[in-house]
């Protein structure tokens, strides 16, 4: 189906030596039919576990958002 | 008698085949499921037909996932007869193909492996440097893409300790940027570019490379550069880069 919607999400996480927290990039490429060769973009930068869910919500919403505008400009 | 060059893939920055006889002009416009075919057989050391083609297919029922194998296959013998072996239930690239994300593997074994020092050790060329696939968003390829890209950022950390130890600071600085081009944001790799300036007598470089990574810390994550990361400077500079002492779990203040 040429309507398909998809994406995903990659959360890098690491910890540095002796650091209190972790540190985060969130990125997200467009896996969508038809999308191939888009790169990956970062959509969020993270120290803390709300950093990182903050962003995943975020992101899901944006998806949602701009899957239902493309499904229903298709209409 | 001139050897004909070895049949070559590239995946690093995208895919092409060299064949043997004509390696001046690589393929790159192959049909998707043959690319497919050969960067999964390039990467994977699971020979089974039955996983590669439920891998290169997850969405079709199972017959017809071995039926668009079979085709890829065929499809590829006719351009590039010999690139693949087929015995049973197993595929494989043949023994003379050349890859270059093995090449890359090979190199930060070397690198890694504490036997072999800094003296024996070099940059990996250009050819090695690129992203695995760009574009591609299989999840087979994201995962690789990351193994890779966590492998090589390792292995440039430490190339930038051999090359100190070795003394040659012109390339461990080159690794140590390499490797910060990796993941800006990542502490270990901006001390490996900290820790070759300071070997290299440059503590004022040392310090604007320390001081430029901690703003943008602050300005992206809002948190600031470990011990491990200050205390490199304040050895050198104590006044400016104090680091303070470290909190022993269940010490009472005061």
């Amino acid at each position: 189906m040429d309507g398909d919607r998809s994406a995903a999400l990659l959360v890098r996480i690491w910890l540095e030596d002796g650091a209190q927290s972790f540190r985060g990039r969130l990125t997200t490429l467009d896996t969508s039919p038809g999308r191939r060769g888009t790169e990956e973009a970062t959509v969020a930068l993270a120290a803390s576990p709300d950093d990182v869910l903050d962003a995943v919500r975020a992101w899901l919403d944006a998806f949602l958002r701009d899957a239902r505008n493309s499904i229903d400009s298709d209409g | 008698m001139t050897l004909a060059p070895p049949t070559r893939v590239t995946l690093l920055d995208g895919f092409a085949l060299w064949l043997g006889d004509d390696a001046a002009v690589p393929l790159r416009d192959l049909p998707r499921a043959v690319q497919r075919l050969v960067a999964r057989l390039s990467l994977s050391h699971c020979p089974d037909r039955n996983v590669i083609a439920g891998q290169l297919w997850p969405d079709v029922p199972e017959d017809h996932a071995h039926g668009s194998l079979r085709s890829a296959l065929w499809r590829l013998r006719r351009v590039a007869p010999g690139t693949v072996e087929v015995s049973g239930g197993s595929l494989s690239l043949s023994a003379g193909v050349c890859v270059d994300v093995r090449e890359l593997e090979t190199w930060a074994s070397r690198v890694l492996d504490p036997q072999v020092r800094g003296d024996d050790l070099a940059l990996p060329g250009e050819a090695l440097r690129g992203v695995l696939l760009p574009g591609w968003d299989e999840e087979w390829v994201l995962l690789e893409r990351e193994r890779l890209r966590q492998l090589r950022m390792h292995a440039l950390e430490a190339l930038a300790d051999e090359l100190v130890v070795a003394g040659r600071f012109g390339e461990a600085v080159e690794a140590a940027y390499a490797a910060v081009h990796e993941e800006p944001l990542r502490e270990s790799a901006h001390r490996a570019v900290v820790r070759v300036h300071l070997a290299e007598g440059n503590t004022a470089e040392a310090c604007r490379a320390y001081e430029a990574f901690r703003d943008v810390l602050a300005d992206t994550l809002g948190v600031a550069p470990t011990h491990s990361m200050t205390g490199l400077l304040a050895r050198v500079r104590p006044q400016a880069y104090a680091v303070a002492p470290a909190r022993v779990p269940g010490a009472r203040e005061g």
